[in-house]
């Protein structure tokens, strides 16, 4: 059966109002090209081989490297790889377990009969490691940590303050005071401190860890959409009607705070990004065997004093690429979801 | 009621928040991160070894009798010793904070004096192209990350140019804050400026739309006159609480710029402690960082109500 | 001639190119010491033309057209450049607002505030500002007017808060008060003495006053010219004598005709499309009402109803609130009764405890059918309706939730019913509540209620946000749904007149109780409380 008029939802109207908006539209197809990245290295159709040594040791980029020939010239070839240190007659703790990779995956490892390139797109680390790929994969951690970590928070704020800002009373008070004792503490000191309990290192932790503390900001604000929304006339009518707690909670108010909801999580995505970077580049967030924006930061300060500036470069725009879209995507949402409608001068 | 009737019972409030925080602190460290004994023995302990450690911990006494020995520590500031160094824990945090400070009170300072003239300006400018032009910078600004800033603004500035110490600090206030904290406040402010700028400019905007400021128009009053007066002194209430509500981040905020810049401060030392899983150094940083966040919170609740007349002593602060 | 308007034309950009015209082609003259009225219904564009009269449309957003004129004094301000406003207003031209609460700066005591003006404008000194502001505080009728400079704004009533406006704009002693609707938020006795004092100032300081409001009755008190505005363009003109007594245009027949009056209770009042079709008012008189007589059946019944809020004061203290204090009601079949109070009487209070929405703390209700028998239509009808459903969602989700109905096609076609019943086409079904009118709104919301088919409505200020055209249609259909489907009526309002209109019987409250009851006919023509007494010398248009 189809109804003779069938309007626009809010989301539609929503949409037509980002689609209308061009900077929030540039945004959104920057932001769709960095999770196609990511979907497809996770799928493993793209920059599945970035371990292998495709290059020679700081390959520079190509334009780069005419720039550079004279010097590159007058350079002593790139350094030997290191000798084995003498063990002093100890054995190797890692010598079997290396034999054992080098048996399970020779093909990895064994770049030697290919020949190695003297220039890469982006160019190579210090082992020559195609920087470009490498950031492809970067991009997949640091993005998938954001991003889930963020739906986590996001998810559990949400619950928490909708029982808060709902109910009030003794639930409202016991919610309160973990979200007081949650925010006594500043947010990365308490992410250092759940760092340093957890000994093992991986990308599960580490959204964990983000997810687990991140919930406060969402939690303020629901509550408060909460405490808002529940006395409004039409939740009011609800009761009126019979309706439930729950369908109240979640039938009527949910959808009426979800803009609020969305700008959180792509706010919260930007912050756990952000907070990702900083926990990999100390050294406390993803595994020595996993790359991410932060770990290639941290690898990139050492190259930086030799003149390498090109693994710095690359993640840090990569990453400023994908911040700046996803917070100008942020306003754009907000202006298109605001219920109001009507922001002027902003 | 009077001030001090309010301060005490602000202060009386603090402890169940902060009994939250010694639980969380105890039963992170205690529980969720496994027996510290074995961390502390090290990959190669024999199982005397770790039985001989725990006893040294108290580990193998009463959860209970455990708590109340950390609750004792905290009340009695003594931690005892860094598992690292050896160094009394309360020894370490008197002769950090000093750095710390210097590093974070002139940033601070600049911080909120920037921020509020900018974005007064910017207010005063709104919908015109510097308004237009300094918001899409400041994201910008905001989204390359606090890292690039410190490695590039070290190499190029300190490493390049020569123009400050690459890193380093002296005993000498004066010295420090002319040579050695110079490129580090400077990042630091560069960073923060930006987010706090956006804030504080919808914190003026939200009072240019107010109905007073209508009035004030409707009475001929000069638009300089409105914005410095009427709407500045409505906005200061907002900014001031953000300004010192932030201060407690702040100081965890400096720890990559100490870090960088070798600065002995607070920052650099939690972060050397999460490095060597140096216990009693982050759980005393994590609570006494707790009390210093529930502290500034007061402060900042002090200053709120007596700038804003509509809100008395006896009401409850909602947020 | 003090102020003459002439061709005024206000567009407002709406974003991305387009723009609406919220005046064009006004025009009228404002002589010296003349109070000049400007009606209007929302939409009407007359809070848009008081603030170009100032200057005070937001920059960039409104533009002012080409052919306008704006002649203060024989010269055209709109030709005179910034400055000569800018001195002019504040000085010559003043203006007071709606929400006096808002309209104050609430970080700076209100002497302050007085001060401001005087020393800026007048060149006082600020010893002699201070006390030409406790003599203005005096002039406005504030008590302890010495003590009052000191004072905050939120530490004055609402009353207060306008006199302390009022106060303001008459210090540089101007030759225009623009009031721009300054009685609306106020109770009916605070309207009454600031109307009384605008009045009293008027004649003293020799001003012209441009008053602003929807409300013809108040009109009728104090302008000696009215002009009635619709969609942005002026519908008459005239001396009030002329607008009143034979207005010439349809639309202002109308307006007159559609408010209830206290004199008199018709079946059924006018509605605007009567007289826009080309009725004329000398049709025959509408059928006066025949109350229900009492003794039917009594569908609900309230004992001793008490609310209490418990304030906390700090962490110890602690002050206990009474909402509503001690109220029993009876309501029989097919009756209305109705509560007026002002505000903080209780009164919506009372309406949430009927309905079932809040818990009483003492006291009992009792209806008919039990808890669903009674349903509630609210002020606000933004408010009142989810924005994120659509109509048949709204609906069908009493149906849903009583289970009316085996199938989704059942409960379709039972909410199309209900459009019918409130007269709204059926193809408002797929729409978004903000894709209506506020009058149409509160048919969505009035057919939400009757999918229960309650014994009881309780129409809290139901009509009180709608304009008068409006307002009508929407008694006229409450009132045609209580004669087909004989439920009882609790009407909340705090407006007299229409309380009038729709009820058998009345409740006066006043701070949490009941201080008068009885049938409306009896109450109004001989109230024994003095505050029952107040109210009805309160309502304006009475003289």
């Amino acid at each position: 059966m189809t109804e003779p008029v069938r309007s626009p939802g809010l989301w539609v109207l929503a949409w037509r109002r980002l689609r209308s908006d061009r900077v929030g539209l540039v945004s959104l197809v920057i932001v769709l090209f960095y999770l196609g990245v990511v979907l497809l290295s996770s799928m493993g159709w793209i920059a599945r081989d970035w371990t292998r040594e495709v290059g020679v040791n700081y390959a520079p980029p190509p334009f780069w490297a005419n720039d550079q020939d004279e010097t590159a010239k007058a350079l002593p070839p790139p350094p030997e790889p290191a000798t084995p240190p003498s063990l002093y007659g100890l054995t190797d703790p890692l010598g079997s377990v290396l034999a054992d990779i080098r048996r399970e995956y020779p093909h990895d490892l064994v770049t030697h009969d290919l020949p190695r390139r003297l220039t890469l797109p982006l160019g190579g680390d210090k082992w020559g490691h195609d920087v470009l790929t490498k950031l492809v994969k970067g991009s997949q951690t640091s993005l998938m940590v954001g991003l889930v970590s963020a739906l986590l928070a996001t998810a559990l704020g949400t619950f928490l303050g909708a029982l808060a800002g709902y109910f009030g009373g003794w639930v409202d008070d016991g919610l309160n005071w973990l979200f007081g004792v949650f925010t006594a503490i500043p947010y990365l000191l308490l992410v250092f401190a759940i760092a340093a309990v957890l000994q093992e290192r991986g990308v599960t932790t580490l959204i964990l860890i983000l997810g687990l503390t991140g919930w406060t900001g969402v939690f303020r604000l629901m509550r408060a959409e909460f405490l808002k929304h529940r006395s409004r006339e039409y939740v009011l009518a609800a009761a009126a009607m019979g309706a439930s707690h729950a369908r109240r909670m979640f039938v009527h108010i949910l959808p009426n705070t979800s803009h609020v909801i969305l700008v959180q999580l792509s706010l919260n995505v930007v912050g756990f990004i952000k907070s990702e970077v900083i926990l990999s580049f100390l050294g406390f967030g993803v595994p020595v065997d996993v790359v991410s924006w932060g770990s290639m930061l941290n690898e990139a300060q050492n190259e930086l004093v030799l003149g390498k500036w090109w693994q710095l470069a690359a993640a840090g725009t990569a990453m400023a690429i994908l911040v700046t879209a996803f917070s100008m995507l942020t306003d754009a949402l907000r202006d298109a979801l605001d219920p109001r409608l009507q922001r002027r001068e902003d | 009621m009077n001030w001090s009737a309010f301060i005490l019972r602000r202060l009386l409030q603090m402890i169940p928040t902060l009994l939250g925080v010694v639980l969380l602190v105890f039963f992170l460290f205690n529980w969720v991160g496994g027996d510290p004994a074995y961390l502390l023995a090290g990959k190669m302990a024999s199982p005397e070894d770790i039985a001989n450690i725990r006893h040294q911990l108290g580990l193998d006494r009463s959860v209970v009798y455990q708590l109340w020995v950390f609750v004792k520590q905290i009340v009695t500031g003594d931690f005892g010793l860094s598992w690292a160094t050896r160094e009394p824990v309360s020894h370490i945090f008197r002769t950090r904070l000093g750095p710390s400070l210097t590093l974070l009170v002139p940033m601070l300072v600049l911080e909120t004096g920037v921020a509020v003239s900018l974005a007064l300006l910017v207010a005063a400018l709104r919908g015109q192209w510097l308004d237009r032009t300094l918001m899409v910078t400041s994201t910008v600004v905001m989204s390359i990350s606090l890292l690039v800033y410190i490695i590039v603004g070290q190499y190029v500035f300190a490493s390049l140019l020569g123009w400050f110490p690459v890193k380093g600090w002296s005993d000498d206030l004066w010295r420090n804050l002319t040579s050695y904290a110079v490129l580090p406040i400077l990042l630091g402010l560069f960073v923060s400026v930006a987010p706090s700028l956006r804030l504080y400019r919808t914190f003026i905007l939200d009072e240019i739309h107010q109905d007073y400021v209508r009035t004030a128009r409707a009475r001929g009053f000069s638009e300089r006159r409105i914005l410095l007066v009427h709407v500045l002194r409505n906005a200061a209430i907002p900014i001031v609480t953000n300004v010192l509500m932030g201060l407690p981040g702040l100081l965890t905020g400096a720890f990559l710029l100490e870090r960088f810049f070798a600065i002995p401060g607070i920052g650099r030392e939690i972060i050397m402690a999460v490095e060597r899983s140096d216990f009693p150094v982050i759980k005393a940083a994590t609570v006494y960082v707790a009390v210093a966040t529930l502290l500034a919170n007061l402060l900042a609740d002090m200053l709120y109500r007596a700038l804003d007349p509509r809100v008395s002593l006896e009401g409850k602060q909602d947020d | 001639m003090l102020l003459r308007v002439r061709n005024l034309r206000v567009d407002f950009q709406t974003g991305r190119g387009r723009s609406t015209t919220a005046v064009r082609n006004l025009g009228f003259d404002l002589p010296e010491r003349t109070t000049l009225a400007l009606v209007g219904e929302s939409g009407s564009g007359k809070s848009v033309t008081a603030l170009s009269l100032m200057g005070l449309l937001p920059q960039g957003l409104a533009q002012l057209g080409g052919e306008s004129e704006i002649v203060w004094q024989g010269h055209n301000l709109l030709q005179g450049g910034e400055e000569r406003w800018q001195a002019l207003r504040g000085r010559e031209m003043a203006m007071i607002f709606q929400e006096p609460m808002t309209s104050l700066n609430p970080v700076f005591p209100v002497g302050a505030q007085l001060m401001e003006g005087l020393r800026l404008h007048m060149g006082l000194s600020r010893q002699a500002a201070r006390d030409r502001a406790a003599e203005l505080l005096e002039l406005v009728g504030i008590p302890e007017p010495r003590r009052r400079l000191d004072a905050y704004p939120h530490e004055l009533s609402g009353g207060q808060q306008q006199r302390v406006m009022i106060a303001m704009a008459i210090s540089t002693h101007p030759r225009l008060l623009i009031a721009d609707e300054p009685t609306t938020a106020l109770d009916v006795t605070i309207q009454r003495q600031i109307m009384e004092l605008l009045m009293k100032l008027q004649q003293d300081m020799g001003m012209s006053m441009l008053f602003i409001t929807h409300d013809l009755a108040l009109v009728s008190e104090l302008a000696t010219q009215v002009v009635v505005m619709r969609h942005g363009e002026l519908r008459e003109a005239g001396s009030l004598r002329q607008v009143f007594d034979a207005p010439a245009d349809p639309y202002t027949q109308a307006l007159l005709a559609c408010r209830p009056r206290m004199g008199e209770r018709p079946r059924r009042l006018p509605v605007i499309e009567d007289f826009m079709r080309g009725a004329t008012r000398a049709a025959s008189p509408p059928p006066q009402r025949s109350p229900v007589s009492p003794g039917g059946e009594v569908l609900l019944t309230a004992r001793g109803l008490c609310k209490h809020y418990v304030i906390r004061e700090g962490l110890w203290k602690q002050r206990v609130f009474s909402a509503v204090r001690d109220v029993s009601l009876e309501v029989g079949q097919g009756r209305t009764l109705g509560v007026v109070g002002e505000s903080g009487s209780g009164k919506t209070t009372l309406g949430l405890m009927l309905a079932g929405i809040l818990r009483p703390d003492q006291g009992s209700v009792e209806v008919g059918t039990g808890p669903h028998g009674v349903q509630i239509v609210f002020q606000n009808p933004y408010a009142s309706l989810n924005p994120r459903f659509t109509v048949a969602h709204i609906l069908m989700e009493p149906l849903l939730l009583h289970g009316v109905g085996t199938t989704r096609l059942e409960r379709e076609e039972r909410a199309r019913e209900l459009l019918d019943q409130v007269g709204l086409p059926r193809n408002a079904m797929g729409r978004y509540p903000h894709e209506f009118s506020g009058g149409q709104r509160q048919r969505i919301a009035i057919a939400r209620c009757l999918a229960l088919r309650p014994e009881v409505l309780v129409c809290d200020e139901s009509v009180s946000a709608l304009d008068v055209s409006v307002q009508a249609q929407v008694l006229n259909l409450l009132r045609d749904l209580q004669d087909e489907y004989h439920m009882s009526y609790v009407f909340i309002s705090h407006d007299l007149a229409v309380v009038h209109h729709m009820a058998d019987d009345i409740l006066v409250m006043q701070q949490g109780r009941v201080v008068e009851a009885g049938p409306a006919d009896r109450l109004f023509a001989d109230p024994q409380h003095p505050y029952t007494r107040r109210l009805l010398e309160a309502v304006p248009g009475r003289r």
